[in-house]
């Protein structure tokens, strides 16, 4: 705990001396928008429970690593033993991404089966309203 | 028994290759199913002309999509036994008579053609490599002790058939075949066959970067179920 108010202490020390922070502004500003946005359409019920909190709660600690940055200097080096805060942050995208490219790729070949079932109904019906049906369709 | 015999035949853009083999098989075995696998050239209009059945895919979805397709419809019309052969003119319509021996004898429900036992003409030493190699895949991983594991020369009883569901919409249904003969512990034979290669064969047949990818593709499946 000491090390997190070092670091913020740190990190208000150098917002002191540097230009404004138009970045970290902009960051707010999107995530916080996407928070509420996100939560507004849950409670609405407009997408699954389950999807709307994850998606929140995601938007949320953008939210919060974007007004509190040294947290995640704090969270990386407490939590997840990794020096720089985006560091942490790389490393969590880029497990989230994996995850995320396996969920859609999965998703994706249960379309692909669904639609190749589809396609082959098709084929058979079409075939036997063609004349397939009957021993009479040879060519 | 030769009206019972349905020979399936998936084909994808095989204009040129396809109404040979057609006519080839159809003079011994009348019931020919082609699968017209969403083909953007003259496919199923050869097809249509040469083959008592013929089906088509509104759009393309893979071999081994086709070969269901085939096995499905052939099944709905009374199939007693089914073979799948290719289109582009790489097997020879005389094996079809050994291939369907063990089933019509009651030795077996399902052959496999394989290369290895009996002749593989003008196969280039790289595929050779590649096929040994997914022999060599199919024992590990299918644990299946077969000499030719991506042979598309194959027969079913009509048992057999009903046991088989291709899910695996492209070439990685090889694989899963086999996986379904070994879960269905039916009786199988590998039946020596000539498979001839020519460079229209060559060209059509799977590059070894696409082996990869099928590879992977099979790998996944099983990991999703």
């Amino acid at each position: 705990m000491n090390e997190l108010l070092l670091t913020i202490a740190q990190q208000g020390a150098r917002k002191a001396t540097n230009a404004p922070p138009t970045m970290q502004i902009i960051l707010v500003a999107v995530f916080g928008a996407a928070f509420l946005f996100l939560a507004v359409t849950t409670l609405r019920g407009r997408i699954r429970t389950i999807t709307g909190l994850f998606w929140s709660l995601l938007a949320l600690a953008a939210l919060v690593a974007s007004i509190w940055p040294e947290l995640t200097t704090w969270f990386a080096r407490q939590v997840l033993g990794v020096q720089a805060g985006i560091n942490a942050v790389v490393y969590l995208t880029a497990i989230g991404m994996v995850i995320g490219f396996f969920m859609l790729y999965v998703r994706l070949q249960r379309l692909r089966n669904e639609l190749t079932v589809l396609v082959r109904r098709l084929a058979i019906a079409e075939a036997q309203e063609g004349g397939a049906g009957s021993d009479d369709g040879a060519p | 028994m030769r009206a019972g015999v349905y020979v399936v035949i998936a084909a994808y853009n095989e204009e040129s290759a396809v109404g040979d083999v057609i006519r080839s098989v159809s003079a011994l075995y009348p019931n020919v199913v082609v699968v017209d696998d969403g083909s953007s050239d003259g496919t199923a209009d050869v097809a249509a002309a040469e083959a008592r059945f013929t089906l088509r895919h509104s759009i393309n979805r893979g071999q081994g999509a086709a070969l269901q397709t085939g096995i499905e419809f052939a099944i709905g019309r009374g199939a007693r036994i089914i073979v799948t052969f290719d289109a582009d003119g790489q097997h020879r319509v005389e094996d079809v008579a050994a291939m369907i021996a063990p089933i019509v004898a009651g030795e077996a429900e399902i052959a496999l053609g394989s290369r290895f036992l009996g002749r593989a003409v003008n196969l280039p030493s790289s595929r050779r490599v590649m096929l040994r190699l997914a022999v060599l895949f199919t024992r590990i991983v299918n644990r299946m002790p077969l000499t030719d594991a991506h042979n598309g020369f194959r027969a079913f009883s009509r048992k057999a058939a009903g046991h088989i569901n291709i899910t695996a919409d492209r070439m990685a249904h090889a694989s899963e075949i086999i996986d379904q003969i070994r879960e269905s512990g039916l009786a199988f034979k590998e039946v020596p066959v000539e498979v001839r290669y020519s460079e229209y064969s060559l060209a059509k047949g799977q590059s070894t970067v696409r082996a990869v990818g099928t590879v992977f593709h099979y790998l996944m499946a099983r990991v999703i179920g």
